[in-house]
């Protein structure tokens, strides 16, 4: 009974998991930070203090006017204006962004490499926004932490590039996080590659990415967000727009631009977003990649299910078609299928599995994708057992009366098989395909874990879930062993394959003659 | 049939299945990775499939890198390689029936060009100790436990050994270990270290006594593992000896509980627990792979494994021949061992 509870509720998670698992368990990474516990775990005393995964900036997006009023702008020369137009090809889809027009006055010889000055490297700052949010989470605790800009270029006149910068500004002072000493985070857009009315871009900055030096006034530590975070009050977020009022193609350190009376900028910038990637988060947490832990178990249950279940019926299948040919039919057919089903029993099924395994895995054209072949090797591996069993029970029902009087009467082969030997059989079927599966479902998590298995890399499996998880589980005693990783996947398998133990072994006592007859 | 014959019959059996086996390994190491790997005239991955003699002189050492890197026909016809399948296949008969199994094509052992022979001489004595003591302790255990439990069956010792055992039964055996470290992490506050990093230049007493310590964790790992199974089959054999009529009839005759179990119906369950321990010596090398994979402990478990990642064909060749070879044995052994114990079968 408990077997059917269970099993049920895996059947269910497998089958809802599109809708249970929203996030791509194999390519959707750093929804939070890495190795984050499960969210309702702050309940407990150590959890506490861990940051949740939120936006601090709500409506950060510019769907309505209303939207672009929480923001406080600044800047030389500007006009903004709500439009619904909005980035279509991203998900989910906005619909809507403000309207920037800005006429700027440049300066000339911008860039002086022995004085550079982080706050406007390359050029003016035509227009900023700005937005403060509270910070009372507990301070100094590192957690992941960025900001976007959803944006598109309209026309650039005289301008060759515009760089965003990303200023936090709060208690403990002002980071400028996409400074000049970190060329790879400057999110810009420049002019030559990004042709304009070419669609809408994002722009990035990440604290993942940042390091000492990149932000002036970090030094060496080696948390970003513990170093800026440390007091707890209002912080707030700046954006700003840098214009570089050079030739297209010119250098910004080469100043030879001529500032003209018509140099102006028009974009449109449909989302700016500050994201916490907390310290906890989802229904199971993260895992090394920051991906999310609950949907990788309930895509996996998907994987063990599906292999569990096809290699046990079709093991079982096999093995019954052989037993009761090889003991109905008798004689020269029984000899010899009983000597090869002998031999198959012999031969080690781990090794010949591993073996398998890696002699297909060396033509790539017929390994990529396909874990249809995992169930075949299952297959050509497990019907002997089965065989056997189901053999010595056509053997005991062939000797009985109603057989015997059906012959008589001049029921051919077929016929007998059909309705009389098979019915008797089919019970002891039911119980073998239960305990198969739950053999099945562990060697598939033990392919996983050598590596051996063959499926697609955007496949996860529970197998794969504790592959990764250990070396984490049993090294670091920091994030408490990992449990909500690698504690769901070995307990769903134990008790799945426990489930279909239980449901074989009732099965079992239902219809295996030699136990009803006590 | 009298005994004799009984054992005769087996032993002829035995000699047929040894030599299917070879057939069938030749034709998973050989053959098979030709069809699967060599579409059309690719011949780099084919050429390290294939076995390797010894050269000349004994060492493979610099013939070895001269068979690889260079292809001209000259070079490889000399080792075989372009002969007919037949005669292949007649020198791979040979050796495998001489134990000459060639030479590691990489370096497995750490030292390319090592003889499989060695490696395997180095690597089966870890793997017979760890998996032949906890063979040992699940089977004493789980005999104990399941007699006990038919025992007092439906009482609190067999319902919570049962719910118990079978739970263990279906934990996977890697992650069993996993807990198990974990455990030994959080208890005691030293993790785990596993055989090469303890035992480094050690020797002597010392090192057989590292050898020990670091032997007791995958030792309990396996013993948990195989306890389960044990345990329901034992309880299963006993329940149904126990409703046997020669049990009722020593009850009957008012023979003490303690005597009709442990004497008379003990003594007839025990015979499958038997054969499964002879049957289950020849399959230890299977579930040897996984455990000493999450242990790092170097048996040939181990070494199978570490042939698959390092794509060395005689090693895997080797090692998959020898392992059903001890299958082979052992089930002939069991067979020979249940024909004594019970006379009905060797009548029949």
């Amino acid at each position: 009974m408990i077997g059917f509870i269970i099993i049920a509720f895996f059947v269910l998670m497998a089958v809802f998991a599109p809708e249970l698992g929203q996030n791509n368990p194999v390519t959707a990474t750093d929804l939070a930070t890495p190795l984050s516990p499960p969210a309702w775990a702050v309940i407990f005393p150590q959890y506490r203090d861990l940051i949740p995964t939120y936006s601090p900036l709500p409506s950060a997006d510019f769907n309505t006017k209303a939207a672009i009023g929480a923001w406080t702008l600044s800047g030389q020369n500007y006009t903004t204006s709500f439009t619904s137009v909005g980035p279509v090809d991203y998900f989910p889809a906005y619909t809507g962004s403000m309207l920037l027009n800005a006429s700027i006055t440049p300066r000339l010889s911008i860039w002086n490499s022995s004085t550079p000055n982080p706050q406007l490297p390359y050029g003016e700052v035509f227009f900023s926004m700005s937005r403060s949010f509270k910070f009372d989470h507990a301070v100094g605790q590192a957690f992941n932490f960025g900001a976007d800009v959803t944006e598109e270029p309209l026309t650039m006149v005289n301008v060759s590039d515009i760089y965003f910068d990303f200023i936090i500004s709060g208690p403990t002072g002002n980071w400028s996080l996409a400074s000049v000493n970190g060329p790879a985070l400057q999110p810009q857009i420049d002019v030559n590659t990004n042709a304009l009315g070419q669609g809408w871009n994002q722009l990035t900055v990440d604290s993942a990415l940042i390091t000492g030096t990149d932000v002036p006034g970090l030094g060496n530590a080696t948390s970003p967000s513990a170093a800026i975070f440390n007091k707890t009050g209002t912080y707030t977020l700046t954006m700003e727009l840098q214009a570089v009022p050079c030739q297209p193609g010119g250098s910004p350190y080469s100043g030879s631009c001529v500032p003209g009376t018509n140099t102006s900028v028009s974009m449109l910038i449909s989302e700016v977003d500050f994201h916490i990637d907390g310290g906890a988060y989802g229904l199971l947490g993260t895992d090394s990649l920051g991906r999310d832990v609950w949907s990788e178990f309930v895509w996996g249950s998907q994987v063990s299910l599906e292999i569990g279940i096809s290699a046990g019926v079709g093991a079982v299948a096999l093995g019954t078609i052989i037993g009761l040919a090889s003991g109905y039919l008798g004689g020269i057919w029984d000899e010899i299928l009983s000597r090869g089903t002998d031999f198959v029993l012999v031969l080690p099924f781990l090794p010949l599995l591993i073996v398998l395994s890696f002699i297909i895995q060396q033509n790539p054209a017929l390994s990529a994708n396909v874990y249809e072949w995992i169930i075949f090797i299952f297959i050509i591996i497990s019907w002997p057992a089965i065989t056997k069993i189901i053999r010595s029970q056509v053997l005991t029902v062939k000797e009985r009366q109603y057989v015997e009087a059906s012959r008589a009467v001049g029921g051919g082969t077929w016929h007998i098989i059909r309705k009389h030997i098979l019915p008797n059989v089919m019970g002891l079927v039911y119980s073998q395909v239960a305990l198969n599966v739950a053999g099945f479902i562990l060697l598939e998590a033990a392919l996983d874990f050598l590596a051996i298995s063959i499926h697609s890399i955007f496949t996860m499996t529970w197998g794969i879930m504790l592959t990764q998880a250990l070396p984490f589980a049993v090294t670091a005693s920091n994030n408490s062993y990992v449990w909500w990783w690698f504690l769901p996947p070995g307990i769903a398998i134990a008790s799945l394959s426990l489930a279909f133990v239980l449901v074989g072994f009732a099965l079992d006592s239902i219809f295996n003659p030699r136990l009803r007859a006590r | 049939m009298g005994f004799g014959r009984y054992v005769a019959r087996r032993t002829v059996y035995l000699v047929i299945l040894i030599f299917v086996i070879i057939v069938f390994n030749f034709f998973l190491f050989q053959v098979l990775p030709f069809i699967v790997s060599c579409p059309g005239e690719t011949f780099n991955r084919c050429v390290e499939t294939l076995y390797v003699p010894p050269a000349p002189g004994g060492k493979a050492g610099t013939n070895l890198t001269l068979l690889i890197q260079h292809e001209d026909n000259l070079t490889l016809s000399t080792y075989g390689f372009y002969q007919p399948i037949l005669v292949r296949f007649g020198l791979y008969v040979k050796a495998m029936l001489t134990f000459q199994f060639g030479y590691n094509t990489h370096g497995v052992s750490g030292i390319s060009g090592s003889s499989v022979l060695s490696t395997i001489e180095e690597r089966a004595p870890f793997t017979i100790l760890l998996l032949g003591s906890s063979l040992i302790a699940s089977f004493l255990i789980g005999i104990g436990l399941g007699v006990v439990a038919a025992a007092k069956r439906g009482r609190v010792l067999d319902v919570s050994s049962l719910a118990v055992l079978l739970f263990l039964n279906s934990l996977p055996v890697f992650f069993l270990g996993a807990m198990l470290e974990l455990s030994q992490l959080a208890l005691t506050g030293t993790a785990y270290s596993s055989f090469g990093s303890s035992t480094f230049l050690i020797s002597g007493l010392a090192y057989d006594e590292q050898v020990l310590r670091t032997m007791f964790l995958p030792f309990v790992t396996l013993t948990l593992a195989g306890l389960g199974g044990v345990f329901l089959t034992q309880r299963a054999v006993m329940i149904d000896t126990v409703s046997e009529d020669y049990v009722m009839m020593a009850r009957a005759k008012g023979l003490p509980e303690r005597s009709v179990l442990y004497k008379h119906a003990f003594r007839n369950a025990v015979l499958p627990i038997v054969t499964a321990f002879a049957i289950s010596l020849g399959f230890i090398l299977s579930g040897a792979v996984i455990t000493e994979t999450v242990f790092d402990w170097p048996g040939l478990g181990l070494a199978i494994f570490e042939g698959v990642v390092a794509v060395d064909f005689p090693l895997e060749q080797a090692m998959f021949f020898i392992i059903t070879l001890m299958v082979l044995v052992c089930i002939f052994a069991a067979d020979i061992i249940y024909g004594f114990l019970d006379p009905r079968v060797s009548l029949t």
